[in-house]
């Protein structure tokens, strides 16, 4: 008993932990013993072909999607389950989408200031003149009022990140952001996380961007069929894979 | 044309009497098919079956039907309405379940993702709703809740048939009059004509103003 105790703590300094996180779609199993650690200020990218599960695990990790068993602790506490308390942990979490899914009907400061002006973080002056620093840190300055319909998909997936910045998050969760992008402007948004990253921001990004990932990554993460198969130093994975599914997957995708 | 001058005052009383049916009926429509909408999407089984018994209870019968029971039916059991209110409501309930399917279908049309990005951001569920989900939604859902208001507006002809002296009903009226049923029921239709291309202009008019980009 004490075993299982001392062996279910959360380790020191870790923002996210996951822990034996299991999860089935119906009887499709999606994620079978995940056990993924993610420390201050780290960069992991997550790999692995398509279904494995990936979006899953960062669907979970701010519990769009709930999870069958295993834990997800947040700062060494167990994520909330639901309502307020949940709304607050997902404030601290922030999410890029492979769609960017900015709001529509708001112009890109609007889109920015939404969330920390409704969570009384800032009052509406504040988030603006906020919302305008961050949208001149990505290069958006000219287009702040501009909706998202009138926006490139390279300066929507921007104005998605500052509005993942807007809420000083712990930790930014980007699910393939620039798999959506034609070519020419996946550029201007791996500048954009590459320098989050060098910041010190926490960052789980799940990509294809192997520029990215040698670049950036403190750790690599390579998934197949809902399992974590491989983890190790970029250096190492992409020299020297040692499973024969990652040998595979990056045999497809470098030669692409 | 002298039968049409001294008949005009009495078509133009009929066309008054179509809007005060048509516009408080619409906008009853328009609260209980609102209400019913969210019941249906809202995953609380008995909500959903409440609404799901109404579209398909009320929507499924003749509106005549309907209001020949509320005209005729409810003082056999000892409710009394007005005439016009009973009218106003049969219509209002069954333009409701109208309002409803193109309500629902337009929270349903909204993008997931739109909405999970709301909940990422750490909205709470009423911000979600209010902030995002509503407005973009509302948006989708002004061509066919125009539709739904023309509709009553035509609907509300049936009125004619339980004794109500709407714009049909003065129509015929004058043609008992005039026996000129062309020239009748031409002018009867103008009007309709008229509001429909209002409430069209109105319709166009605001999705310009709410489009998204610009
Ligand atoms: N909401 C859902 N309902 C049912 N099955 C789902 C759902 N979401 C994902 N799945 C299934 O779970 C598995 C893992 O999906 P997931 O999206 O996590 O994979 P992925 O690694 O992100 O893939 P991709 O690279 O294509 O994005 C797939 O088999 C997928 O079909
Ligand atoms: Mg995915």
């Amino acid at each position: 008993m004490m075993t299982n105790m001392s062996e279910r703590s959360p380790s020191q300094g870790a923002v996210i932990e996951l822990k034996d996180v299991e999860k089935s779609f119906g009887a499709t199993k999606v994620l079978t013993g995940v056990n993924l650690s993610i420390a201050k200020g780290e960069t992991v990218v997550i790999l692995g072909p398509s279904g494995s599960g990936k979006s899953t695990l960062l669907r979970t990790t701010n519990r769009l999607e709930p999870i069958d068993s295993g834990e997800i602790w947040y700062h060494g506490k167990p994520i909330p389950r639901e309502g307020r308390e949940l709304a607050a942990y997902r404030a601290e979490v922030g999410m890029v989408f492979q769609q960017f899914n900015l709001y529509p009907h708001k112009t890109a400061v609007q889109n920015i200031t939404l969330a920390p002006v409704k969570r009384g973080k800032q009052k509406p002056e504040e988030a603006r003149a906020r919302a305008l620093r961050l949208l001149a840190d990505v290069n958006l300055s000219e287009h702040a009022n501009k909706r998202p319909g009138a926006l490139s998909g390279g300066q929507q997936q921007r104005v998605a990140i500052a509005r993942a910045m807007a809420m000083d998050p712990e930790v930014i969760l980007f699910d393939e952001p620039t798999s959506a992008l034609d070519p020419e402007m996946i550029q201007e948004v791996v500048h954009v996380m590459k320098r989050l990253s060098a910041d010190g921001m926490t960052m789980a990004v799940v990509t294809h961007e192997i520029g990215f990932a040698r670049e950036s990554a403190d750790r690599i993460v390579f998934m197949d069929e809902g399992r974590i198969i491989e983890e190790s130093d970029p250096e190492s994975f992409f020299t020297n894979p040692r499973t024969e599914r990652a040998q595979e997957f990056l045999g497809k995708i470098l030669n692409h | 044309m002298d039968d049409l001058l001294k008949a005009l005052p009495g078509l133009l009383e009929g066309l008054g009497v179509t809007l005060y049916l048509s516009i408080p009926a619409f906008l009853l429509a328009m609260v209980l098919g609102s209400m019913m909408a969210i019941f249906r999407v809202s995953r609380v089984r008995s909500l959903e079956v409440l609404g799901t018994l109404y579209v398909e209870g009320v929507r499924n019968s003749p509106l005549l039907l309907i209001l020949l029971l509320l005209v005729f039916g409810l003082p056999d059991v000892g409710i009394l309405l007005p005439l016009e209110l009973a009218v106003i409501i049969g219509l209002g309930l069954y333009s409701g379940t109208f309002v409803c399917e193109a309500v629902r279908s337009g929270i349903n049309g909204v993008d997931v993702g739109m909405v999970e990005a709301a909940r990422a951001s750490g909205l709470t569920t009423r911000h979600v709703i209010s902030e995002v989900l509503l407005p973009v939604a509302l948006r989708t859902m002004i061509p066919p809740l125009a539709t739904v208001f023309i509709t009553t507006v035509l609907s509300s002809a049936l009125a004619a048939a339980v004794g109500v002296t709407e714009l049909t009903g003065a129509t015929r009226v004058y043609n008992l009059v005039a026996a000129q049923p062309f020239v009748a029921f031409g002018i009867a239709a103008a009007g309709y004509l008229l509001i429909n291309l209002l409430i069209g202009w109105a319709s166009a008019k605001s999705e310009r103003l709410l489009r998204f980009n610009q």
